[in-house]
C-alpha cells in the first residue's frame, strides 16, 4: 500500500515533542518528493495507526502543519499538502539550511579552510551519486 | 474525567498509597508509573471499587464510586480473570449477557485482529492470546474510561506489537485510558500524560509533550532523575 | 432478573459434573445395596431352611417372621446412608467453596463478578439460591429414589417373605430420614427454613472474612458462633414454652438472623469487599 508507505512512521525519539517529529517527517516527506504538493493527507485517525501514535499527537501535528501552512483544509474536504510555491520553497530551505548548520557545526571545530571543504564536499557528493546510481541500474 | 483526591490505602500496618492525587481526562492517556509494589495495582483496584480505600475519596465524572460505574469504566486486570472451563466464545457470551455496552461488532473484529479461536478454553491459551483476550474483553465494552494493569507484562514482542497497535487506532480514542506499566520505553511516545508514583505517593504528574518541549527530557529522563537522583 | 438467573444457571453450571457424582453414587449405592442385601437375605433364608428342614416360605415366614424393607436396608446401612452422608458433606463443603473459588480458582473470577454493572447482591442470591436447589435436588431424588427402592424390594423379595411399609412409615421411623424428608409440610419447611437461614449466616461469615480478612475471620466464627446460640435457645426452654411456642420463637429468631446477614452481607458486598 503505496499510501502507508508514504506516511510510515520513522524511529521516533523520546526526547523532542513527537507531535513536531510527526511535523519534520512530513517536511521531508514533502521536501524529498516523497509527498507531492495537493496530495491528500490521511485522518489524524489513519495518520495515528500507520505511524503508530496517539491520534491526539496526529491532532496536535495537522494543527501544527496548518499553523505553518503545510496543510490546507478548505471546508469539509480532506486536507491537502499545500500547492503554494513559496511555502514548499521555504520548507526544502528550512531543511537544507538545517543540514548545512548540522554540518558546519560538526566541521567546524577540525578547522578546514571553506575553499578545501567546498571542494571535498563536491567531490563526495559526485562519487555517492555515481555509487546510488551503480547501485540502481 | 476521573478524580483521585487523596486517596490513602493501608492493608494492615503497611501504608500503600499516601494522599494519592491527580486526574485522568477523558480523550487522553495516562499513564501509572512506579517501580514493582509501589501501589499501582492496588490503585486501579481501587478506583474499580474492587478494593475500599482509607481515606480520600475517588470521583468518576462528579460521582463517586458505586454500582453504576460498570457501564463508564472498564478494567483489564494484569491477569485474565475468566474461569478456566470456559471457552473463548463462552467469555464473550458472558459478557454480552451481563453488559448492555458490549460491542458485539468491535468484538468479533478484535477476535480475528488478535486471532483468537472462540473454541479455544481458558486454560489452554498462551500467556499472549490470553492477555489478549483480556484486553479484548476491556476494549468491546463501549465505555467512557479504560483501565489497564500492566498490559505488556510478561508477553512476547509480537503480541506487545498488537497491544501497542490498538492505542494507535480508534478503539481507544476518545476514551480516557490509565495504564500502568513499568516498561515505559516501548510506549513513551504514545502516552499523554505520566504520573510517577514512588513509595506510595505521587512525585510526579506532567504531560510529556509538555516536557519534551520545554526541558528536552524524555519520560524516562525523568524517571532517572527521580528513582535515581 | 434476567440476570439472576443467568447467574444462578452459571452458578449450576459450574457444579453439575460434582452433583451428578453425587446424584449417580446415591442411586447406584442405595440401588446396588438393596440388591446385595435382598440377594444375601434370601440366600440365608435358604441355608435356614435346608439346616431345619422347612418346605416353603410360608413356613419360614411362621417361625421366623418376615422382614421388611427397613431390616432389609439396614443389613447394608451405610449403602444406605454413606451417599447420604458423602452429599451432605460435600454440600457443606460447597457452601464455603461456591464463595472461595472465585477468589482462589486459577484466574480469580472474583473481579469479574464484582465489575458486573448493576447490584452485586445479586450474586449472594445468586448462589444462595444455588445452593438451595442442590440441596432440594437431592432432596427430590431421595423422594424419588425410595419407592423406586420399595419397587424392587416387593419385586425381588419372595411375598411370603417380605412385609408392606410405606415410604412415609419408613422414613418417619428412620433416625436419619425423618430429619432429612420429614413427611409433613410444617416439618419440612422448619428444618430446611433453619437451613436456609443457616446458610445466609454462614455467607455473611464468608463475606465478613472476604472484607477483612484475619480480623473478619474471627468476626465470622463470633457471628456463626453467636447465631448458633441465640438459634438454639428456645430448645432449652422446653419446661417454660410448648413445643408450637418453641418452634414458633425459633422462626422469628431465624428470620431475624436472615435479615441481619442480609443486610450484613449486601453492605459488605457494595463497600468493604476486596478481591
Amino acid at each position: 500500500m503505496t499510501e502507508r508507505d508514504d506516511f510510515a512512521a520513522p524511529a521516533f525519539n523520546h526526547r523532542d515533542p513527537v507531535y513536531l517529529q510527526v511535523v519534520r517527517h512530513f517536511k521531508i516527506g514533502i521536501a524529498t518528493g516523497r509527498l507531492s504538493a495537493g496530495q491528500t493527507v490521511p485522518s489524524r485517525r489513519e495518520l495515528a495507526a500507520m505511524m503508530k501514535i496517539n491520534p491526539n499527537t496526529a491532532q496536535r501535528a495537522y494543527r501544527e502543519m496548518e499553523d505553518q501552512g503545510l496543510i490546507v483544509t478548505e471546508g469539509n474536504a480532506p486536507s491537502r499538502i499545500t500547492t503554494d510555491e513559496k511555502v514548499l520553497g521555504a520548507i526544502r530551505e528550512e531543511l537544507i539550511t538545517e543540514a548545512i548548520d548540522n554540518f558546519i557545526d560538526s566541521v567546524r571545530q577540525i578547522g578546514v579552510p571553506i575553499n578545501e571543504l567546498l571542494e571535498k564536499i563536491r567531490s563526495r557528493y559526485e562519487s555517492k551519486t555515481a555509487e546510488d546510481k551503480g547501485a540502481s541500474s | 474525567m476521573i478524580e483521585i483526591d487523596r486517596v490513602t490505602k493501608k492493608f494492615g500496618r503497611k501504608t500503600v498509597l499516601k494522599d494519592v492525587t491527580f486526574t485522568v481526562e477523558k480523550g487522553r492517556i495516562t499513564c501509572l508509573i512506579g517501580l514493582n509494589g509501589a501501589g499501582k495495582s492496588t490503585l486501579l483496584k481501587a478506583i474499580m471499587g474492587l478494593m475500599p480505600v482509607s481515606r480520600g475519596q475517588i470521583r468518576i465524572d462528579g460521582q463517586p464510586v458505586s454500582e453504576h460505574l460498570y457501564e463508564k469504566v472498564a478494567f483489564v486486570p494484569d491477569t485474565l480473570t475468566m474461569p478456566p472451563f470456559m471457552t473463548v466464545e463462552n467469555c464473550l457470551r458472558f459478557m454480552r449477557d451481563f453488559y448492555d455496552n458490549w460491542n458485539e461488532e468491535r468484538a468479533a473484529y478484535l477476535l480475528s485482529f488478535f486471532k483468537l479461536q472462540p473454541a479455544d478454553r481458558i486454560s489452554s491459551l498462551s500467556k499472549g492470546n490470553a492477555a489478549k483476550l483480556n484486553l479484548l474483553l476491556g476494549l468491546a465494552l463501549d465505555t467512557d474510561y479504560l483501565l489497564m494493569d500492566e498490559p505488556f507484562s510478561g508477553i512476547d514482542m509480537f503480541s506487545r506489537e498488537q497491544i501497542a497497535s490498538v492505542f494507535t487506532s480508534e478503539l481507544i480514542e476518545d476514551r480516557g485510558v490509565l495504564l500502568t506499566t513499568h516498561e515505559i520505553d516501548e510506549i513513551e511516545h504514545l502516552i499523554d500524560k505520566a504520573v510517577l508514583l514512588d513509595q506510595g505517593r505521587v512525585i510526579r504528574e506532567f504531560w510529556c509533550e509538555e516536557i519534551r518541549e520545554k526541558e528536552g527530557k524524555s519520560v524516562m529522563d525523568v524517571m532517572r532523575e527521580v528513582y535515581h537522583p | 432478573m434476567i440476570r439472576y438467573i443467568k447467574l444462578v444457571l452459571m452458578e449450576l453450571h459450574r457444579f453439575w459434573k460434582i452433583y451428578a457424582a453425587l446424584a449417580a453414587i446415591t442411586v447406584i449405592s442405595q440401588t446396588a445395596g438393596l440388591w446385595m442385601s435382598i440377594r444375601s437375605h434370601i440366600k440365608r433364608v435358604h441355608w435356614e431352611m435346608e439346616l431345619t428342614s422347612i418346605g416353603t416360605y410360608a413356613e419360614f415366614a411362621k417361625t421366623y417372621g418376615r422382614t421388611s424393607f427397613r431390616s432389609i436396608v439396614s443389613f447394608n446401612e451405610l449403602f444406605f446412608m454413606g451417599p447420604v452422608m458423602i452429599c451432605i458433606a460435600v454440600l457443606l463443603i460447597y457452601v464455603f467453596l461456591i464463595w472461595y473459588r472465585d477468589w482462589y480458582g486459577k484466574n480469580a473470577f472474583v473481579y469479574r463478578l464484582l465489575m458486573l454493572p448493576a447490584s452485586r447482591f445479586r450474586l449472594f442470591w445468586a448462589k444462595l439460591t444455588a445452593i438451595m436447589l442442590f440441596v432440594l435436588g437431592l432432596v427430590a431424588l431421595q423422594i424419588v429414589l425410595l419407592p423406586l427402592l420399595m419397587a424392587m424390594y416387593r419385586q425381588m423379595m419372595p411375598a411370603e417373605l417380605s412385609l408392606a411399609e410405606s415410604v412415609f412409615s419408613y422414613v418417619r421411623h428412620h433416625i436419619v430420614f425423618q430429619i432429612l424428608l420429614p413427611p409433613h409440610a410444617a416439618d419440612f419447611f422448619l428444618y430446611y427454613g433453619l437451613g436456609f437461614v443457616a446458610v445466609t449466616v454462614v455467607f455473611a461469615a464468608i463475606l465478613m472474612e472476604r472484607a477483612w480478612r484475619l480480623k473478619g475471620l474471627i468476626a465470622g466464627i463470633l457471628y456463626v458462633s453467636a447465631a448458633t446460640l441465640v438459634m438454639t435457645f428456645p430448645l432449652s426452654l422446653d419446661y417454660v414454652l410448648y413445643p408450637h411456642e418453641i418452634w414458633g420463637l425459633m422462626g422469628g429468631i431465624g428470620l431475624v438472623l436472615f435479615l441481619a446477614s442480609v443486610w450484613i452481607s449486601r453492605t459488605l458486598l457494595a463497600k468493604k469487599i476486596t478481591v
